[in-house]
């Protein structure tokens, strides 16, 4: 059945749109979404990390032995990479931090002694505006550092540990080449 | 070189077996397999020490949940091998042999049937020990996390029977639930929120720790006088955020889709519930007697209610023609008013009437005076001649049977063809003062038009109708005013709500109170008591993660005697929130020098700011509103389409705060911006009188 004229040539209205030239820029940053318009206000999230947030302190961005922030003085050579954690062996403090020697391209971590409990940690915990925190991990969130780093693992946030190597150089001066599988490559969900 | 045994799987025979793996943000559990397997995540010299773990803590708090539920399982959770055993561990805590040797107590068990055959060499490291920096509410708060026993969610991975129920996938129930019927499923563990300051796995709403001090702040909890919504204050805030921005941990912190599709449904619902709101505060606030009726049935059918029963009145309204003209005048039923009828349809003349009334000194201007009406009622008594009263019956339309003199028309009785008095009213003078507020500005030609309404009007208003009404205080009663009051959103004074009251937290309403609580916190810490606190919280997480500091220490652990069954360390975190709590109690109590005003600034403040996100957690809860992920794109286009009437917020409902708040300091929130901006300018300049050039 053939359609009657009378039923063709539709031409839509064209109607005031009363859209301004910005908006026309908004709706197409609205679809982009990139810049995001709108966001979480950023002086709210500001004053929300400063009641809310914890941000773990580097060892090596602390002087162990007076307690101030900045770089130790430190009686080993280990300034050459950024810690990631403390670690205590006894009254032994050491940090983890990724091997010095193994390169760009071998993720291995050492851990290095950098006194004890009584001329470090005290000395740190004494520190204004810092304090120790011995708990359970407290998980970080998508922008706050969170108790336990920005991963909520302990750490500044730069890796997280499944992404580490599961083998190192551990207190290794010779820091021997990883030559074993990361396990974390063969995880599954489950095995039975 | 590090002990490679402790990454590899551990031996096992157990036949109940734990295996947690991490993929993403979930943690996987199988409960056919107990071991705790180091795999991707839990430990190595990259993922730090033991306690460094986030597996440490959430196997522990696996353990604790299994201890809970399944004590009798002890023994072969106690028997779990590899991974991690760190002192931190509640894993360890619950299950481990804590006399052993190394003063630490894993990597050896006495209720282990199998000796794990791998851990971490170096095993006095410390559990997640760390250094911070913060304020003392992040410290507070981070013990307190770390003290709740909330309970953590799984959500089914693979479909089965589990938990006494057939789990689909993509369920999520509480871990305890899983634990106590694993049945054939397998499960991650997932967060109850991955917010913008924390991700919590634990459920936060447990979180308690300080919600009973006298400075709730100091651990970021919501103070216990908010009796229905108790835990972490912070996982509120979160909530709230990600409620409107669909905020998942380390993904995106900010989806348009899902906010476009959030603000929509929450200015719907604010708007909707705002006039349910302003009816039910009238209906609270007025009663039946401020309209002007006694009841339902008055109040609906505007009075005429009363009429409506027996025939009497109606039957005698249908006889009386015109004489209803006269009820606005507020004497129908008088003589006066009869008088008036007749010589208004120019029957004066009519058996000599003017004639009567001049003699008496009746005007038109006092005939209604009531000083004439015996003198009225006996000129209408004379009015008997039976040839003038059927002229009068014809003028006035009137059909009274049996009429003897004009006088009858006063009486109902007599007009309605003597029908026994059935209604509310004994007679037309009765109804005429009962009607004439009603009717006003009536204008029935006929007794015959008013007898007619008054038997349309709707008038079946049942008793049951009549009992909903309240007191003498309110419309309706008031279980039905508390019932609605739980399901419309709250607000200021139970008033009108905004869309900041709804799902505003995000625009940053409540930076001033955060501020102002975080100076005075910073004032506190800055007083004698700010190192106290710092190091009561502090021995606190120690103690609660079982961190000895020194070799003494160690083996005066290993040789406590045990008090009511609870070791050292248990008694000596004890012994810390107790020193916690009467800490806080002697700054609340302190009234030297600005101790009062800090506190005060602290605690003004901050309950400030828990109001509001009570408001916003209830009211969301109330709007009942479920957001998905749409691919509607006319969504974005409606909304810039939109913006102008945002900005106006003509129902001032704070879409222009809101809007105005979370504009992004980029080229494209600054557009945003100044697209309100140019609305509201146009609109208060406008208002102002000012003519608007330059529309597009």
């Amino acid at each position: 059945m053939s359609i009657p004229n009378s039923y063709k040539g539709n031409i839509p209205n064209e109607t005031l749109s009363g859209l301004s030239p910005l908006q026309l820029t908004l709706i197409d940053y609205m679809i982009k979404g990139n810049p995001s318009p709108f966001g979480v206000n950023s002086e709210f999230l500001t004053a929300m990390k400063e009641f809310a947030s914890s941000e773990p302190l580097s060892p090596l961005e602390f002087d162990p032995l007076t307690g101030i922030p900045g770089t130790p003085n430190l009686v080993r050579n280990i300034s050459a990479a950024q810690g990631d954690a403390f670690i205590l062996n006894g009254e032994q403090v050491y940090i983890i931090r990724d091997a010095v020697d193994c390169g760009d391209d071998v993720d291995r971590t050492e851990t290095v002694a950098i006194g004890t409990l009584t001329t470090v940690f005290d000395a740190i915990t004494l520190a204004k505006g810092t304090y120790a925190y011995y708990g359970p991990p407290v998980m970080s969130g998508s922008i706050a550092y969170g108790g336990g780093g920005r991963d909520g693992l302990g750490f500044d946030g730069r890796d997280g540990p499944c992404s580490k190597s599961l083998s190192g150089c551990y207190n290794d001066p010779s820091n021997s080449p990883d030559t074993t599988p990361d396990p974390a490559d063969t995880s599954g969900m489950m095995s039975a | 070189m590090i002990n490679s045994n402790f990454f590899n799987e551990p031996t096992v025979t157990s036949s109940l077996r734990l295996d947690t793996r991490r993929i993403g943000h979930e943690h996987f559990l199988n409960s056919k397999f107990c071991s705790i397997d180091s795999g991707s995540e839990s430990t190595g010299p990259g993922s730090g020490p033991p306690g460094n773990s986030p597996l440490g803590d959430l196997v522990g708090s696996i353990s604790d949940a299994i201890s809970g539920a399944f004590a009798g399982l002890a023994g072969q959770l106690g028997s779990l091998a590899g991974g991690y055993r760190g002192p931190g561990t509640d894993f360890f805590n619950s299950y481990y042999d804590r006399s052993v040797p190394n003063g630490y107590g894993w990597g050896s068990s006495s209720l282990s049937s199998v000796e794990p055959t791998s851990y971490y060499p170096g095993n006095q490291f410390a559990p997640n020990s760390g250094v911070y920096s913060g304020s003392l509410s992040s410290l507070g708060n981070m013990v307190a996390m770390s003290l709740s026993n909330g309970s953590y969610r799984v959500r089914i991975m693979t479909a089965g029977p589990a938990g006494g129920n057939y789990r689909n996938v993509g369920d999520i129930i509480s871990l305890e639930e899983y634990l106590s019927d694993p049945g054939t499923v397998l499960v991650a563990i997932v967060p109850f929120c991955e917010g913008y300051f924390r991700t919590y796995y634990r459920d936060p709403t447990k979180c308690t720790f300080g919600a009973n001090t006298a400075i709730p702040a100091l651990t970021g909890v919501m103070p216990d006088t908010f009796t229905d919504l108790q835990g972490n204050f912070i996982y509120y805030v979160d909530l709230q955020l990600q409620r409107l921005s669909g905020t998942s941990a380390n993904v995106t912190l900010w989806d348009n889709k899902f906010f476009l599709n959030s603000f929509n449904q929450a200015l719907g619902w604010v708007t909707t519930s705002n006039a349910y709101l302003s009816a039910l505060k009238k209906a609270e606030n007025t009663t039946l007697g401020y309209y002007g009726a006694s009841s339902f049935s008055d109040l609906i059918t505007q009075g005429f209610d009363k009429y409506k029963p027996g025939i009497c009145l109606t039957s005698a309204l249908r006889n009386i023609g015109v004489l209803v003209q006269t009820i606005p005048s507020g004497m129908f039923g008088t003589p006066n008013a009869v008088l008036k009828s007749l010589l208004d349809n120019n029957l004066g003349a009519t058996a000599k009437i003017t004639v009567a009334v001049r003699a008496a000194g009746i005007t038109d201007e006092n005939i209604y005076d009531p000083i004439y009406t015996p003198v009225i009622s006996e000129i209408l008594k004379n009015v008997n001649n039976r040839n003038s009263l059927a002229v009068i019956q014809e003028v006035l339309h009137t059909n009274v049977k049996n009429i003897g003199s004009a006088y009858d028309y006063t009486d109902m009785y007599l007009c309605s063809g003597q029908l026994p008095i059935d209604g509310n009213f004994r007679s037309f003078e009765s109804f005429g003062r009962d009607i004439y507020p009603k009717m006003i500005n009536a204008i029935f030609t006929t007794g015959q038009a008013l007898a007619e309404l008054i038997e349309n009007v709707e008038a079946s208003v049942t008793a049951n109708v009549e009992a909903l009404s309240g007191n003498t205080t309110t419309l309706i009663s008031q279980s039905i005013i508390d019932d609605l009051r739980s399901q419309l959103p709250l607000g200021k004074d139970q008033g009108p709500v905004s869309l900041i009251n709804v799902i505003g937290m995000a625009s940053g309403y409540i930076i001033e109170g955060v501020r102002s609580v975080n100076r005075a916190i910073a004032r506190l810490y800055a007083t004698d008591y700010g190192i106290q606190l710092r190091d009561v919280l502090s021995e606190i997480s120690r103690f609660r993660g079982r961190h000895p500091l020194s070799q003494s220490e160690i083996n005066t652990a290993n040789a406590f005697v045990p008090v009511n069954g609870q070791d050292y360390w248990e008694v000596k975190l004890q012994e810390k929130k107790t020193q916690y709590l009467n800490l806080v109690n002697i700054i609340a109590n302190d009234t030297s020098g600005e101790m009062p005003a800090i506190v005060e600034q602290i605690n003004s403040n901050y309950l400030w700011c828990c109001q509001n996100l009570y408001w916003e957690n209830k009211n969301w809860t109330k709007a009942n509103i479920s957001i998905d992920t749409y691919s509607d794109n006319s969504q974005y286009w409606n909304f810039v389409s939109s913006m102008q009437y945002y900005a106006e917020d003509p129902q001032d409902v704070g879409t222009d705060y809101m809007l105005y708040g979370i504009s992004q300091p980029n080229t494209a929130g600054e557009v945003a911006r100044t697209v309100l901006a140019l609305a509201k300018n146009n609109q208060i300049l406008a208002n102002a009188g000012s003519r608007i050039t330059g529309l597009l």
